[in-house]
């Protein structure tokens, strides 16, 4: 039997060992494609990121990236924070489905937010049965091109609606419980002072204060993920790159010596300024959100036992516009699998045939039952590695916490979120340029395209893990250590008791975020055979559309995709504490 | 100081429901100008409600409710729960309440005076959250104060402290509102704590119906 000691030297070893494990995972197969990157150009990696600016293409695919992502996120901003307070300051009989269905979007595959957002805008879609043409851009939007000179106006305010349906759900999953669960008394009460007297005032001395740290925090993410997003651009805006579309369609041909050495550089210099532009956001991000979880827990006491009132007539109208916004691009998905144009009259009809053919496979390079077993195996192979490595760096960063260790827990925190900082197409290219191009054995590994969804899903699992593990009061273990309870089942009781919702959560969403994962899937699945659902969704598209089942084979495997997303989301709300306000 | 006769504040509401039940038929309560009233009852009455009615956060169409003498924007109010705002040091707190434009060496200075009036002198940059419960509530008193309310509602303000701290504070709160003659509606249920705050008591009877009885004139 192991002494208290030895035990806490055995449980430290193993939280260190973890934490290493999954940094040398994320950053070795980087450092190691930049090495080679480096040595295929013959030029530094300094001297790669100065390049960049003075590069014309990576310049327009620079400045189109952060004006799609700045856009998107205060378009997000101004429509999620109406949507936040009218689901927090009223009182809702269903507030939890309200909950799920407008969070929905932010686990929805990209790849699947792409296809109900081309159905959207199809020339047989709704959008353009109202006279909103943003495919060819005729009608009103064609003025709006004539008249500002404006290029595919169409295709942008797409990729806007469609960065807006997709992290909407960020805005008000933080920025709602923190409403919600304020007590209503804290605007009364400023109310009867000076300083809160007019809309404005409250504005500054409250409002601001009290969620300006949550909506900061959700605007920086909604601003990454739409920084980093990849499946919307190259279906809603293909002729325009993005620095994350430019990389990825280099990626290719890159690192390989005397053979594209331009690509190589693009590949080169592009993941370096992203790296340093998403350090950045990270950090402050992580700094912001820390702020904001202080500020939840205070306002959570604060608890309001007040009944709030019943919602209103704008309040049930923007609901209703919310919930119908979230919901149309994903029953446009379910519809379109069934609706084939005849190719004769161009009119449609509804059949099950493409279903058929996409489960046969005939069209496909796979047919639907082989892609959703790949998509199976590695999300269990992902949730199976993920989870623990997770859970076991969340309680690294509480036991430093606990011993007071601040400095050295908020450094692994940091440190857990580099593979946010990373972006899926550039974990895709580390593990491409870094492993398999150095020992192309590894090809032969069928498990390969799990090891990005793991390191993707890392940081979720901490973010979700690591307020849970942080609220469990020590005295229980302890209690249960002086029953005289063996350390395994004071461990039990005293602590996993307490985590076994958030482990659900997390486990859920760890599937969720891997059967759905596309950009790293994207950039190995074609060079290898190893196909998942979101890239056979891809591979469908992709096709010519002569054959009208195309379209509606692709529809039937993102409906595929996003039914078994839903399930495992519907578990995790199940599951979620009410007024949580970890923004996950 | 003493009350003056002039009426600053005229009460009249007829007939408050809450979920269907009947609170009062009729209220009318007048009240002098640096008058302390107390309305005594037991817990569930109304008596919060009827603070509510007249600071105007509850509104509706089956009651007639009429406030003359005081306006909205004159009026404070000390909820039972005390509120200060986790986000902002003790100082800004109280600074919440003042009403004209000042330079920022003079907001210190006038916070640190209010924070003496109520002997929290030096405690401009303690933290809200290590405050007692007692020293909690002499912040919010200080805040509602140095906005000058014409007409300042306490509901149950020092619920949540022991017997014995409660009654001191009590004593300390009356002395402060007599001294700068802050006109005052204060409702609880503990008759001690009625008795030593106010210069009139009103008690609220079982069936709900305002009892202008006994003056309680110290």
């Amino acid at each position: 039997m192991l002494k208290e000691n030895q035990q806490r030297l055995l449980v430290n070893s193993i939280q260190w060992l973890t934490v290493t494990l999954f940094l040398t995972l994320t950053v070795l197969p980087l450092l190691y494609a930049i090495g080679r990157l480096e040595s295929v150009t013959g030029i530094s990696a300094i001297s790669a990121f100065i390049n960049f600016f003075g590069n014309q293409q990576s310049m327009t695919a620079l400045k189109f990236t952060l004006l799609e992502a700045t856009i998107s996120t205060i378009v997000t901003v101004i429509i999620g924070l109406p949507i936040a307070w009218y689901l927090g300051r009223y009182r809702w009989k269903n507030i939890r489905v309200f909950r799920a269905i407008l969070s929905v979007p932010f686990v929805t595959p990209s790849v699947v937010v792409a296809m109900g957002f081309l159905m959207l805008i199809d020339s047989s879609g709704p959008l353009n049965w109202i006279g909103i043409d943003l495919r060819l851009e005729s009608g009103v939007i064609g003025e709006i091109a004539n008249f500002t000179g404006w290029e595919n106006p169409g295709h942008f305010i797409a990729l806007i609606a469609a960065h807006v349906w997709f992290n909407i759900s960020l805005i008000i999953r933080f920025v709602e419980p923190t409403l919600s669960t304020m007590d209503r008394t804290w605007e009364e009460q400023l109310r009867f002072l000076p300083a809160g007297q007019s809309n404005i005032s409250r504005l500054r001395n409250l409002w601001l204060p009290i969620l300006g740290p949550a909506i900061l925090c959700s605007a920086l993410l909604c601003f990454i993920f739409s920084f980093t997003s990849f499946a919307l651009i190259r279906w809603l805006t293909p002729n325009q790159n993005t620095l994350e579309t430019m990389m990825a369609e280099s990626g290719g041909s890159a690192g390989i010596y005397g053979y594209r050495i331009d690509t190589s550089e693009i590949v080169l210099s592009t993941s370096l300024v992203q790296l340093v532009i998403l350090s950045l956001a990270i950090i402050l991000t992580t700094h912001i959100q820390k702020k904001h979880s202080s500020i939840h827990s205070i306002v959570s006491e604060s608890n309001s036992t007040k009944t709030k009132p019943p919602p209103n007539r704008t309040s049930i109208i923007v609901m209703l516009l919310a919930i119908s916004y979230a919901l149309i691009p994903m029953i446009l998905v379910a519809i379109s699998s069934f609706r084939i144009r005849n190719p004769e009259t161009n009119e449609y009809f509804f059949s099950t045939k493409a279903w058929s053919e996409a489960w046969s496979g005939d069209y496909s390079t796979t047919a639907i039952p082989e892609a959703l077993s790949n998509s199976i195996i590695y999300c269990l192979f992902t949730l199976a590695i993920a989870l623990p490595i997770g859970w076991i760096i969340s309680s690294c960063i509480a036991r430093l916490e606990r011993e007071n260790r601040n400095y050295t827990a908020r450094i692994v925190e940091i440190a857990s979120m580099i593979p946010l900082a990373l972006s899926a197409v550039m974990i895709g290219l580390g593990i491409l340029l870094g492993l398999l191009k150095w020992s192309p054995e590894l090809f032969n590994w069928s498990i390969i395209p799990a090891i990005p969804h793991i390191i993707i899903t890392t940081p979720f699992v901490i973010r979700i893990l690591l307020p849970a593990i942080r609220s469990i009061d020590p005295s229980y273990y302890e209690q249960a250590r002086l029953l005289g309870l063996n350390p395994l089942r004071s461990w039990w009781h005293g602590r996993v008791s307490f985590l076994k919702a958030p482990l659900v959560v997390a486990g859920a969403l760890t599937m969720a975020f891997s059967l759905g994962e596309f950009g790293a899937s994207w950039i190995l699945v074609r060079s290898g055979s190893w196909d998942t659902l979101s890239v056979l969704v891809d591979q469908l598209m992709s096709q010519p559309k002569f054959n009208p089942l195309i379209q509606p084979m692709a529809m039937a495997a993102a409906t595929v995709l996003m039914s078994l997303t839903f399930i495992l989301f519907f578990i995790a709300e199940k599951f979620r504490k009410t007024g949580e306000g970890s923004g996950f | 100081m003493s009350i003056g006769d002039k009426i600053i504040v005229e009460i009249n509401v007829k007939q408050k429901h809450i979920e269907g039940r009947k609170l009062f038929q009729e209220l009318q309560l007048n009240v002098k100008q640096g008058e302390i009233i107390s309305i005594l009852g037991p817990s569930g009455c109304g008596k919060t409600t009827l603070l509510r009615m007249i600071a105007d956060l509850e509104t509706s169409e089956h009651e007639d409710v009429k406030i003359t003498g005081v306006g909205n924007d004159e009026i404070g109010f000390i909820f039972q729960k005390p509120i200060l705002y986790p986000h902002l040091n003790v100082g800004n707190n109280i600074l919440l309440g003042l009403r004209n434009r000042v330079k920022t060496k003079q907001k210190h200075e006038i916070a640190e005076k209010e924070l003496s009036s109520v002997n929290l002198s030096g405690y401009f940059n303690r933290e809200v959250n290590s405050l007692s419960g007692g020293e909690a509530q002499r912040v919010i008193l200080a805040r509602a104060l140095l906005a000058e309310p014409k007409l300042l509602l306490l509901d149950e303000p020092f619920s949540a402290l022991d017997i014995d701290a409660r009654r001191d504070i009590a004593q300390e709160v009356r002395n402060i509102l007599k001294t700068r003659l802050v006109t005052s509606i204060h409702v609880t249920h503990d008759p001690k704590e009625a008795e030593i705050i106010a210069d009139k008591v009103i008690y609220w009877n079982d069936i709900c119906k305002l009892d202008n009885g006994s003056n309680n004139n110290k």
